[in-house]
């Protein structure tokens, strides 16, 4: 009987022991936390700056066209933009994206846009309305290419065209290289 | 109130006596005297003492014997007394020289199967005078294997002779002016001490007992047995016993009181002997008997002495009211269990597998162990009020003031930093509003801040990779502008008039002389009165370009007339912009 009572008394005692071990450092953790410039105050000075960091990714966001950084969601920008009232672009065509890497570190996404038709024109002022859309709407693209000419090909060098334009161009999304 | 028991085994007998109380003040809670079948007591004696254990068990169930606190009372069948003088009285040295210094008195023993055991009868700066006593290690390892597996492990082992010593001098029967002899009557033996002035002088055994009547056909029977050649050995005990039991009903009765009368004479004349042989400076004035009783010992002479019951017993005490003789030796054990006694036998001093450390320390460490267990509880019982101190006064500050910055909340009733409030958060938050209870879903504050950090964390790396990490990454140059800036230039002098063909714009990567850029190749006619001023507005137009700091580089092209001279036409005419600098030259 006295036997069991020490067996049962000192796996007791080995287990209340191992519990305040356990809370001793859980005590020296949480008196490290609140002690000035402890853990606490570090992680909530961090909170706030994510916090903020939060927010203003958050308006970002809300302005930035291209949400993600997939062929898709690249797509679905140039025609929404293709397809505003003041481009009227139609749907133009978009080639898949070439991927090269200009500078070091870093790889550059590259669709070229053309129009559906390809003798399609337009005037000055629907493409430049393109591309300042393109740029602005989106702080991830670039204009990076432009071949800008006079839709009649005849047009003599001392005629004055007129405001016809064909026109391609290709722009770029960068990136860290993975 | 502490408990002992003492129980003497004998060949054919067993007694038991419990004790509650202490030394000077005792009750015997329980007694019993039982006896061991033939079957039972040949089989002890062979070695297999599983029967024997069984009829303890019984007994120390039924009589609620304490497991623990139990002496050992063994009959005296084997054993031999010596007196021996030593020149040293160091109990250590006593130890070590025993067995070698008693070795020749005890011709009949081979020294190293025997256990010795002695009492100091008299010591001073000489030496010490010792009662030597030897008993066959067989006789007393098998009645403590016996206890043993009756449950009971007995504490300590004695012989029935200083078991009655003790017991006797307990109940003053003996006093510093008088004498005594104290005789205990078992199955086969007798023990015969001397007394006087209250200490032991003398002890001897007698190899007759109350049944040693038996013992020639007791003998004649277990040879008989054994000859007809049992193959079981259970069957071999059991008949040995049956044996034995015809042999001695088959005596004849008076055959048998003679023989009785033949022991008791032998008895009686042995005591004669040892009360002539006495060396006591009282004369022997009372003979004390205990054991079995001897028809005709209580209430005669033996020398002129009168014999009488040993009643160690005081009164009222639980005894029982006859046959109390019988019980003397367990009772001797029982008291001497207590703490009581004048000599301190231990025949279990030898025993390897007998430690004796580990009982006596049990109960230290047991104690030892009920307070390190106490100590332990209590320092848990302090840490988790000062884990709750510093969660409820410190850390839980620290995450309400957090999520009141971040999510808002009502008391503060200003805005939230974060902008939309991810209603996640808010769900964490009211969690620790209010009176709050940590565990199951509701995180200790110091995790919660962590779960917190992660997850805003989580969410910024989601905006990141659907805005893009822009602020770091350096965008390619943007031919648009590169465009706009040169077209600016063409259209900005209102003496010229140019009229735009084509334009390509193409990005070129970083070499050593200069940096990312765009470059341009424009076709475009300068319209004029005459050719040479047309090409003077060219070179204006190169000047203009030149002096822009976006403009790294302008190439002169090939100029051709247009029709009717009144222009000049270019084509392809390379312009090199770097439109970075457009926006630092403007922040100038």
């Amino acid at each position: 009987m006295i036997r069991i009572m020490i067996g049962l008394l000192l796996a007791g005692s080995a287990f209340l022991g191992w519990q305040a071990t356990q809370q001793r450092e859980t005590i020296a953790r949480y008196e490290a936390a609140v002690a000035e410039g402890g853990a606490a105050e570090k992680l909530a000075q961090r909170i706030l700056r994510s916090a903020f960091s939060y927010t203003q990714y958050k308006e970002r966001s809300a302005k930035e066209g291209v949400k993600g950084d997939g062929a898709d969601q690249v797509n679905s920008y140039i025609f929404a933009i293709a397809a505003n009232p003041k481009v009227l672009w139609g749907n133009p065509k978009i080639e898949k994206p070439r991927d090269s890497s200009p500078l070091p570190g870093y790889t550059d996404l590259t669709y070229k846009i053309t129009p559906a038709e390809k003798d399609a024109w337009f005037d000055r002022a629907r493409i430049a309305n393109f591309f300042y859309l393109l740029e602005s709407r989106s702080r991830k693209l670039r204009i990076t290419s432009i071949d800008l000419r006079t839709a009649d090909k005849k047009v003599k060098p001392h005629e004055v065209p007129e405001d016809r334009w064909a026109v391609d161009l290709s722009v770029t999304m960068r990136e860290r290289s993975k | 109130m502490a408990r002992s028991c003492g129980i003497r085994i004998g060949p054919r007998r067993f007694e038991l006596v419990v004790l509650d109380g202490s030394p000077k003040r005792h009750k015997i809670s329980a007694y019993y005297a039982g006896e061991f079948t033939a079957e039972e007591t040949t089989a002890y004696l062979a070695g297999d003492v599983s029967k024997v254990a069984e009829v303890l068990k019984d007994a120390a169930a039924s009589h609620r014997v304490p497991k623990e606190n139990v002496s050992l009372v063994l009959p005296a069948d084997h054993a031999a007394y010596r007196r021996i003088t030593l020149p040293f009285a160091d109990r250590g040295k006593i130890d070590q020289v025993i067995k070698f210094e008693v070795e020749n008195e005890l011709p009949q023993f081979d020294i190293d199967d025997v256990v010795v055991d002695y009492h100091v009868m008299s010591e001073n700066d000489q030496g010490a005078e010792l009662l030597v006593s030897a008993v066959p290690k067989d006789c007393v390892s098998r009645a403590i294997q016996a206890m043993e597996k009756a449950g009971l492990e007995p504490l300590e082992a004695e012989l029935e002779s200083s078991a009655m010593v003790n017991s006797a001098l307990a109940a003053d029967i003996s006093h510093i002016d008088d004498a005594q002899l104290l005789v205990h009557v078992g199955e086969h033996s007798t023990c015969v001490a001397v007394v006087a002035g209250a200490e032991l002088r003398e002890m001897r055994v007698i190899h007759i007992g109350a049944m040693s009547h038996l013992g020639a056909e007791l003998s004649a029977a277990s040879a008989a047995a054994e000859e007809s050649g049992s193959d079981a050995d259970e069957g071999a005990a059991a008949d040995q016993a049956a044996a034995e039991e015809t042999a001695v009903d088959a005596l004849d009765p008076i055959e048998m009181n003679r023989r009785i009368d033949q022991a008791i004479r032998r008895i009686r004349r042995e005591i004669g002997r040892t009360i002539s042989a006495a060396r006591t400076a009282q004369p022997i004035d009372a003979i004390y008997a205990c054991g079995m009783e001897l028809p005709g010992l209580i209430g005669s002479t033996v020398l002129d002495v009168p014999v009488y019951v040993l009643d160690c017993f005081e009164e009222d005490s639980g005894q029982p009211s006859e046959g109390s003789g019988q019980l003397v030796a367990a009772y001797g054990g029982a008291f001497r269990q207590l703490g009581g006694g004048v000599m301190a036998p231990s025949l279990r001093r030898e025993e390897l597998s007998y430690s004796g450390a580990w009982e006596r320390l049990e109960f230290p460490i047991a104690f030892a162990a009920l307070m390190l267990t106490t100590f332990l509880g209590m320092v848990n019982i302090v840490q988790i009020r000062k884990i709750d101190a510093l969660n409820y006064t410190g850390i839980l500050q620290y995450l309400r003031n957090v999520n009141a910055f971040i999510v808002g909340s009502e008391a503060s009733r200003g805005p939230a930093i974060l902008n939309p409030v991810p209603k996640d958060l808010v769900v964490r938050a009211r969690a620790y509003e209010g009176n709050v209870e940590f565990g199951g879903d509701v995180q200790e504050p110091l995790d919660e801040l962590e779960t917190i950090e992660r997850m805003i964390n989580k969410k910024v790396l989601d905006l990141k990779r659907e805005v893009g990490d822009i602020q770091e990454v350096p965008l390619p140059p943007s031919a648009f502008t590169a465009m706009t800036c040169v077209l600016g230039v063409l259209n900005g002098n209102d003496d010229w008039r140019p009229s735009l063909r084509a334009l390509k714009a193409d990005y070129v990567k970083k070499n050593k002389d200069l940096p990312e850029h765009t470059k341009i190749r424009l076709s475009a006619s300068f319209f004029a009165d005459s050719v040479a001023e047309a090409s003077d507005d060219i070179t204006a137009f190169d000047s203009a370009l030149r002096e822009q700091p976006w403009c790294l580089e302008v190439e002169p092209a090939t100029l051709t007339p247009t029709e009717g001279d009144l222009g000049l036409n270019f084509r392809a005419k390379v312009i090199l912009v770097d439109p970075s600098k457009l926006f630092s030259s403007r922040a100038d």
